[in-house]
């Protein structure tokens, strides 16, 4: 189910919020349960089994693992969770990559398994793998509820598409939270602005994006723009899905870390990454780049350490080369910046510092949208100019005319400008009881506008899902 | 308080329009977008099982929406007012004009409809003299230079013409229309405003027709498809058919309500779903309209589309007999069974739209029944 949905947003919602808030605070988790596995169900059906089975392994291995602990047992359990998560994840979402690279390489003829991708397949084994390596590191105690830790791995606000919540962060929630009037009252809002920033812009985007990529009659502009569009769109995709994922867990009582902190603001790559997908980067972080020796290394293992950590990136994000060469891409310009550049950028000016991470991160976005290297080769020709077509024509021009005020909005939206005007009018005692009223006017009306789009919009479901 | 508020009138949004849509009686269509509305699927073990009852559910949801259409003008107004995008779903108006976007120029669906034409043409037309077709400008024809998304027609008609058989004569319409002559709300042009049109054909066909006089008759509440589309508030047309002692006695059939005389206007079709279909008996497969005023025994054969469907009642006075075949709706292979070729003049007219979109004509052998349900309601 989508949370862009009218049957979420107006039938499941509703039903789940009576449930919930009229059971007693016990039996809440078990009503989160079931709600999110109904959730699940209603789109991906068999393969709830899939997530019930993932949970039941790593409930049981914590245990295995916290009985055992100091044995070589513990550790055997936790390589079979490992193992186990992989195998889960390396089979229904690379099957068809290696098959396919197999057949390349060796000229066989294996026939493929198109296999179906369950929706949130790699947060959810990252979830649970992250939580059998905590409790066998001693950073988490192992949850004895099963029923508590199939609420936690099953949470319907972050289970297909994040972020990554790691156990840790909401162990002591799972059994004592709080639902407060202000707690809910935030994750309305943040949910809602979750949703206008899908609905509103990121659909729009993609609109802009297909039109262009589409397009028979290209131009320099049309390349610029579909690239530029689909930066924004994903962008706005996957940060306003983590918007209602935090606001929907806030709701509940959970409190979910952020995932991306406007990240078009950075001033070098790393400080971008530091503020794009963060749940993703701290999971990277912790259980692969610290692993390995992080920086605590030679020169040369640490770039080693870089680059394996980029290249899991780009896999973890898709099961194509694009996707590897684009993590790759990544991992040799942090590389370049941890060694020569990051002094060089603190001296130019400001507004270079953020020309060169825009320009490196719309080349990113190029790779990561195009799955064959020639295409990615052509793409990139064409968007300095050496495709042989027109700077504009008619046809990009309209499009430009049409889509232009979303993409200021878009890029005005991608900087915390609106943010701080908001934060800085609560503070000011003459404007804050204002700005506070026109809080819950401002959600109902752009609720309404967002339901507007879905009652006319077609399905559209968010782009991370295939992640 | 003002998280409270905030919470109290959050919730209320979502119960109320929960509340609302599981307590209305389901609509079974809907006006503006002509088409059936989906229902509420049945609850059963292999719907849930096969997900057929949540993928239907889906559409029940949004189908059957409260207040529906006023979503739908809210988004169209935002999109075009707020977003400032050019077009909503490629519909867009200009100087109160509703247009749709039919961009780009697909060359693979002209081929296609020229060698469906190609092929009748070799079914039943080889020897015949007088065999033309003619493409019907769309009103975005008339919005060259408008900044709009606009079709290069010059190219379709050179298209066409390398595609078509050099036996099959063009009759140019270009220049027999301006964009005066189509409706605000709707795809097709203007009955009372086709004379330049007729005089083309005419003169393409080497038909004498010469008119009785007509009599306007008005229906001023004409709500064209684009309106639906558009989801604005729009005044509706006003629809002109030109009545005369020519189509007061003609007398129409139509090979699918065998035995049945059918009105050239049919009035009760004004205000229905789509008024338009109140010419010639709307869509249909194959429709014959007699002129016993007329004892030329000159015929006339059209292939045709909807637009031929206001049209034909004011090229009456030249013919003894018209027959409307409109492939959609029939196979072509069936066609020889419920018509008689002999010598008539034979005019292929399609709209551009659908020399760009021809999906929905019949492709030769593609069929094995007489005629297609048609999904369009009215």
């Amino acid at each position: 189910m989508l949370f862009s949905s009218i049957p979420f947003l107006f039938y499941f919602l509703p039903v789940f919020f009576v449930l919930y808030f009229t059971m007693p605070i016990k039996a809440r988790n078990v009503v989160l349960l079931l709600a999110s596995l109904i959730f699940y169900y209603y789109g991906e059906r068999g393969y709830v089994l899939l997530l019930v089975f993932s949970s039941v392994m790593d409930y049981t291995i914590s245990l295995i693992v916290e009985k055992y602990r100091g044995k070589p047992a513990a550790k055997a359990a936790l390589l079979v969770s490992v193992i186990g998560n992989l195998l889960i994840l390396g089979f229904f979402k690379y099957s068809d990559f290696f098959i396919g690279n197999i057949n390349a390489v060796f000229g066989t003829s294996l026939p493929l398994l198109h296999i179906h991708l369950p929706l949130g397949i790699s947060f959810y084994t990252f979830q649970t793998m992250s939580y059998t390596i905590d409790v066998y590191r001693g950073q988490a105690r192992p949850q004895k509820n099963p029923f508590d830790f199939a609420a936690y791995v099953t949470m319907f606000p972050q289970l297909v598409a994040g972020p990554i919540v790691r156990y840790q962060t909401v162990a002591d929630q799972l059994t004592s939270r709080k639902h407060t009037w202000e707690g809910f009252a935030y994750g309305a809002t943040r949910f809602i602005i979750g949703l206008g920033k899908k609905v509103l812009i990121a659909n729009t985007l993609g609109e802009l994006n297909q039109a262009a990529l589409a397009s028979g009659n290209k131009s320099v502009l049309f390349y610029w723009l579909a690239v530029v569009a689909f930066m924004l769109q994903i962008y706005f995709d996957f940060s306003g899905y983590s918007d209602m994922a935090i606001g929907l867990g806030r709701i509940i009582g959970f409190r979910f870390l952020e995932n991306f902190n406007y990240p078009f603001i950075a001033r070098s790559v790393s400080e971008f990454w530091q503020r794009w997908h963060i749940s993703m980067g701290t999971w990277f972080r912790e259980y692969i780049y610290i692993p390995l020796g992080g920086n605590r290394v030679s020169k040369l293992k640490w770039v080693r350490n870089i680059a394996v950590v980029w290249f899991v990136t780009g896999l973890w994000h898709g099961a194509a080369w694009n996707f590897i060469i684009w993590g790759l891409y990544f991992g040799v310009i942090l590389t370049l910046e941890k060694l020569f550049l990051s002094n060089w950028l603190k001296k130019i000016p400001r507004i270079t510092q953020h020309l060169y991470v825009m320009v490196i991160v719309i080349f990113s976005f190029v790779i990561f949208h195009l799955e064959s290297v020639a295409g990615i080769t052509e793409y990139l020709k064409g968007m300095v100019g050496l495709m042989d077509v027109p700077a504009v024509n008619s046809e990009s021009a309209y499009y430009l005319r049409s889509y232009g005020f979303v993409l200021i909005l878009a890029v005005f939206g991608a900087t915390p400008v609106l943010k701080n005007l908001v934060n800085r009018a609560k503070l000011n005692p003459k404007l804050q009881p204002v700005a506070e009223a026109l809080t819950p006017v401002f959600n109902i009306v752009l609720l309404l506008i967002i339901t507007a789009y879905l009652v006319d919009s077609s399905f559209n479901p968010f782009l991370y899902f295939r992640f | 308080m003002i998280n409270k508020i905030t919470v109290i009138s959050f919730l209320a949004v979502l119960f109320t329009v929960f509340f609302l849509n599981v307590l209305r009686d389901p609509d079974e269509l809907s006006f503006f977008e002509r088409r059936r509305l989906a229902q509420m699927p049945e609850l059963t073990a292999d719907g849930l099982l096969s997900g057929k009852f949540m993928s239907d559910f889906d559409d029940f949801a949004v189908d059957q929406m409260m207040f529906r259409e006023q979503y739908r003008r809210l988004k169209a107004v935002f999109d075009l007012n707020v977003l400032r995008k050019l077009d909503n779903n490629g519909i867009f108006i200009r100087n109160g004009m509703v247009f749709k976007t039919e961009y780009p120029l697909n060359e693979s669906s002209i081929r296609r409809l020229c060698e469906t034409i190609n092929t009748v043409h070799s079914l039943y037309l080889d020897g015949l003299d007088n065999v033309y077709y003619t493409i019907v400008p769309d009103k975005n024809a008339y919005l060259q230079n408008s900044g709009h998304l606009v079709l290069d027609y010059g190219r379709m008609e050179d298209a066409a013409r390398g595609f078509i058989k050099d036996e099959i004569g063009y009759i140019s319409l270009f220049g027999a229309l301006s964009l005066e002559d189509y409706f605000r709300t709707d795809s097709h042009w203007r009955q009372e405003r086709l004379s330049g049109v007729v005089d083309a054909l005419a003169a393409g066909l080497g038909a004498v027709i010469d008119p009785k006089p007509y009599a306007e008759q008005h229906f001023d509440r004409f709500y064209g498809v684009y309106y639906g589309q558009s989801a604005l508030n729009i005044d509706p047309d006003d629809l002109t058919y030109l009545v005369s002692e020519t189509t007061d006695n003609a007398v129409v059939t139509s090979v699918e309500k065998p035995g049945e005389i059918i009105p050239v206007y049919d009035l009760t079709q004004l205000g229905a779903m789509d008024s338009y279909s109140m010419f010639m008996g709307g869509p249909a497969a194959i429709v014959t309209a007699q002129n016993p005023q007329n004892s030329s025994g000159r015929g006339l054969i059209l292939f045709r589309d909807s637009y031929a469907s206001s049209l034909s009642p004011l090229l009456l006075d030249g013919y003894s007999t018209i027959t409307l075949v409109d492939l959609r709706y029939v196979n072509p292979e069936m066609v020889g069974e419920f018509v008689e070729f002999t010598n008539q003049d034979v005019l292929f007219i399609y709209s551009a739209t659908l020399f760009n979109t021809s999906d929905s004509v019949r492709a030769p052998g593609a069929f094995v029944s007489p005629f297609v349900a048609r999904g369009r309601i009215g």
